[in-house]
């Protein structure tokens, strides 16, 4: 989705009208309490219109000031309530559409492997077989147990190319409200209705299942406490003033602590919070817990599988290497040629490269009467027949073998040896090339590193956040791709214990450690692992244990998660640097406006040179207010991230939120000012 | 208030070492020298600024500094 897309949709009105009707029942103090800061700004909001209402009767001489204060402490209350429903209408309106997904399935239930007349996919309990066919939707969370069929995933994936889904293996797995396109198979289910995927996906991205994260509790501690020691600071105020023979307005008073305590990051904490999870969604990706996210944010290690992840997974052809008495080009024309009607990775390679390096076109093979010869396990070999001339490719050791046959076992060329030997030690393929009993060379296949992969690695190394390569291949193979990928460590010959224990052993050194897998046996690392991506595509139990679910089923997003769990934490650490920098500017504005009857002298502190008293603290209570709804896209879209170590990206935030965050208040609370005074209205 | 003070560096303690890395925020340095001192002026300054206006501050204007 593109940046565009996503601004335009921050302003949906269908999105912020609910939401406005919503916050006024977020409102009710029992709603309201699980956020201190702004249950304390609603209880002062409420002190003060009672206040209001009794200067009505007693025609006191502050009313239409105490009216006003009033009216913009409601105001902030319900923006914060505002923000909170703006972040969760958002994940609705993506909810909504995974509801329909839903909305009434029918299951033909296998009962003794006789098929049942349909009824409601509501009624199924787990471990229930029920079978689809071509056509039908799956009607819940479950398992293949018999059979192969293609399966349209895109109403949960968006991803339009269908995938197999097979019995046994890792590619099991089927989702509730996804079509199969073709065939039959039979069903598992797995979650009874109410708890499969697609119930929890809706619970999470409507914050119904939402909890507060170990990082909000903390940050809520610290804003609780802050407020605490300003409500010691506010109530010591008339003591002194007393001693001063003086007396303070209860309203300034009450002024002085809403802008003293952090509104504006108490007011939108939970906003920051639910937009985390709504931009993970937005990328396909699922969280369990706002939790998972947040250790995200703060992950040292990241494992990642070779395979898919690092390399693009098949082998590609990256040079000729003719055998003494032959020249490149003869090698790429034979090999070629015994390629044009292979159709794996590596054949359509070769054809590549031949293509790149001599400009060969791919020929018509029908008239010259040439048989392709296909590869079998037993030859490992594969070729053509053209005229009576034989080309073969193959696993070296089956080509010589061939060769040998072919013509009485005519010396082999040392030199095609040895480079097939170098080849192999540098983690590439050798692939043997023969003409008729000659060996022509070899063909260099490289598991081809990923573009990109490089600087990705390099963005993360200077986040401080080391990459480790898992890799089934020998520990030669696993070392020259480490390299060429710039990975930090490598893990050869892995088996899934081995994953285990490295996470183990990096745990124990008090790291966070990331990982993704797919597969069964990948289940026990993912259940470890501090952020465990599972892949959409994977099976049950390795969805169960990780606690994000890839959609896309893609690796490389474990390095976008990873930064949006950063963006995350930092967007709550500029807003709460920000929310306490603004408190110095409302100290000039309120405490000379205060004292202007005691100590006129103290209209020195009035540096903005506010117009009048109440105009000043009525100018800080609005910038108060209105700070929170001019945040909201900010907390939504998150702070501006890029790849730094965390000192720099520290130093630049302090400099725009903890600076702007000073002087920013001083421009509005006189402008504001300036307006009241236009208006008369203090 | 001794107990609550105890109460944190017991929770302190209880908490695992992490390594350093150059994802973690450096505490050598004038940046966060910088910024601890600041944190405790302002919010020092937040709690007291009230008192100290009624007092030195008033008066200083008046000429009754001291």
């Amino acid at each position: 989705m593109s940046e565009k897309a996503k601004a335009a949709s921050l302003f949906d009105s269908a999105i912020l009208r609910p939401a406005a009707v919503e916050a006024f029942g977020q409102l009710s103090p029992l709603k309201m309490w699980r956020n201190p800061v702004m249950f304390a700004t609603e209880l002062v909001a409420i002190y003060v219109t009672i206040l209001f209402v009794r200067n009505l009767f007693t025609d006191g001489n502050e009313t239409a000031f105490a009216g006003q204060i009033a009216l913009w402490l409601w105001l902030t209350v319900w923006f914060a309530a505002f923000a909170e429903a703006v972040a969760e209408g958002r994940g609705k309106a993506q909810a909504a559409s995974l509801r329909r997904a839903r909305s009434e399935l029918m299951a033909r239930r296998l009962v003794n492997g006789v098929p049942q007349p349909p009824t409601a996919a509501s009624d199924l309990k787990i471990d229930e077989l029920v079978e689809v066919v071509a056509g039908e939707l799956i009607p819940a969370d479950g398992e293949v147990t018999e059979g192969v069929a293609t399966v349209d995933e895109s109403a949960i994936t968006g991803e339009s190319a269908p995938v197999i889904r097979e019995a046994g293996g890792d590619r099991s797995a089927v989702t509730a409200g996804t079509r199969v396109l073709s065939d039959r198979i039979v069903v598992r289910v797995t979650a009874a209705q109410g708890s499969t995927f697609l119930d929890r996906m809706i619970a999470l991205v409507e914050g119904a299942a939402r909890q507060k994260t170990p990082n909000e509790i903390a940050l809520s501690v610290l804003l609780a406490g802050l407020s605490i020691i300003f409500v010691l600071a506010v109530v010591t105020v008339p003591t002194f003033a007393s001693y001063a023979n003086g007396s303070v307005s209860v309203i300034a008073l009450a002024a002085l602590f809403i802008a003293l305590i952090p509104t504006t990051i108490g007011g939108l904490l939970s906003a920051i919070g639910i937009a985390g999870m709504d931009r993970l969604v937005r990328f396909n990706v699922l969280a369990t817990s706002g939790r998972a996210v947040e250790a995200a944010g703060d992950v040292d290690v990241l494992l990642l599988d070779k395979t898919g992840t690092i390399t693009l997974g098949d082998r590609q052809a990256v040079a000729f290497i003719p055998a003494p008495g032959t020249n490149e080009r003869d090698l790429a024309d034979a090999a070629q040629l015994a390629s044009l009607s292979d159709e794996t990775p590596e054949g359509r390679s070769i054809v590549v490269l031949a293509k790149e390096r001599f400009d060969m076109r791919g020929r018509e093979m029908a008239p010259t009467h040439a048989k392709f010869v296909p590869f079998t396990a037993q030859t490992r070999m594969s070729g053509v027949d053209v005229d009576g001339v034989q080309i073969r490719k193959g696993a070296v050791d089956s080509i010589l073998q061939f060769v040998s046959t072919q013509n009485g076992g005519s010396n082999v060329p040392a030199d095609v040896r040895r480079a097939a030997e170098a080849i192999a030690r540098d983690g590439g393929t050798p692939l043997a090339v023969a003409r008729n009993g000659q060996v022509l060379g070899i063909v260099h296949l490289k598991d081809v590193v990923k573009g990109g992969v490089k600087e990705r690695f390099a963005e993360l190394r200077k986040m401080g956040i080391r990459t480790v390569m898992i890799t089934g291949d020998n520990a030669l193979t696993a070392a020259a791709i480490a390299a060429e990928a710039g990975v930090d460590d490598f893990l050869s010959e892995a088996k899934p214990e081995d994953k285990l224990a490295l996470i183990r052993k990096e745990q124990a050194e008090g790291k966070l450690v990331a990982m993704c897998g797919d597969g069964t046996n990948d289940a026990p690392a993912l259940a470890q692992a501090n952020v465990g991506v599972a892949m959409q595509t994977g099976t049950p139990a390795a969805r169960e244990a990780g606690n994000m679910v890839d959609l896309d089923s893609d690796p490389t997003k474990l390095i976008e998660i990873v930064s949006i769990g950063k963006q995350l934490l930092m967007t709550r650490g500029s807003l709460t640097t920000f929310s306490i920098a603004n408190d110095v500017a409302k100290y000039f504005a309120i405490i000379p406006a205060m004292f202007a009857v005691l100590y006129p002298g103290l209209g020195l502190l009035n540096i903005m040179g506010l117009s009048s008293p109440q105009s000043a603290i009525l100018s800080a209570i609005i910038f108060n207010a209105v700070i929170i709804p001019l945040l909201i896209p900010l907390a939504l879209k998150g702070v501006a991230w890029r790849a730094a170590p965390a000192g720099q990206l520290l130093a630049r935030n302090l400099s725009i939120y903890g600076l702007g965050g000073l002087i920013a208040p001083f421009l509005s609370i006189k402008a504001i000012d300036v307006a009241i005074s236009a208006l008369n209205l203090a | 208030m001794i107990v609550p003070a105890l109460a944190i560096a017991g929770s302190l303690a209880a908490k695992p070492v992490t390594p350093t890395s150059s994802g973690s925020f450096p505490t050598t340095g004038p940046l966060f020298i910088g910024l601890l001192a600041f944190i405790i002026v302002i919010v020092g300054a937040l709690t007291f600024f009230p008192a100290l206006a009624l007092g030195p501050l008033a008066e200083a204007p008046a000429g009754r500094l001291f």
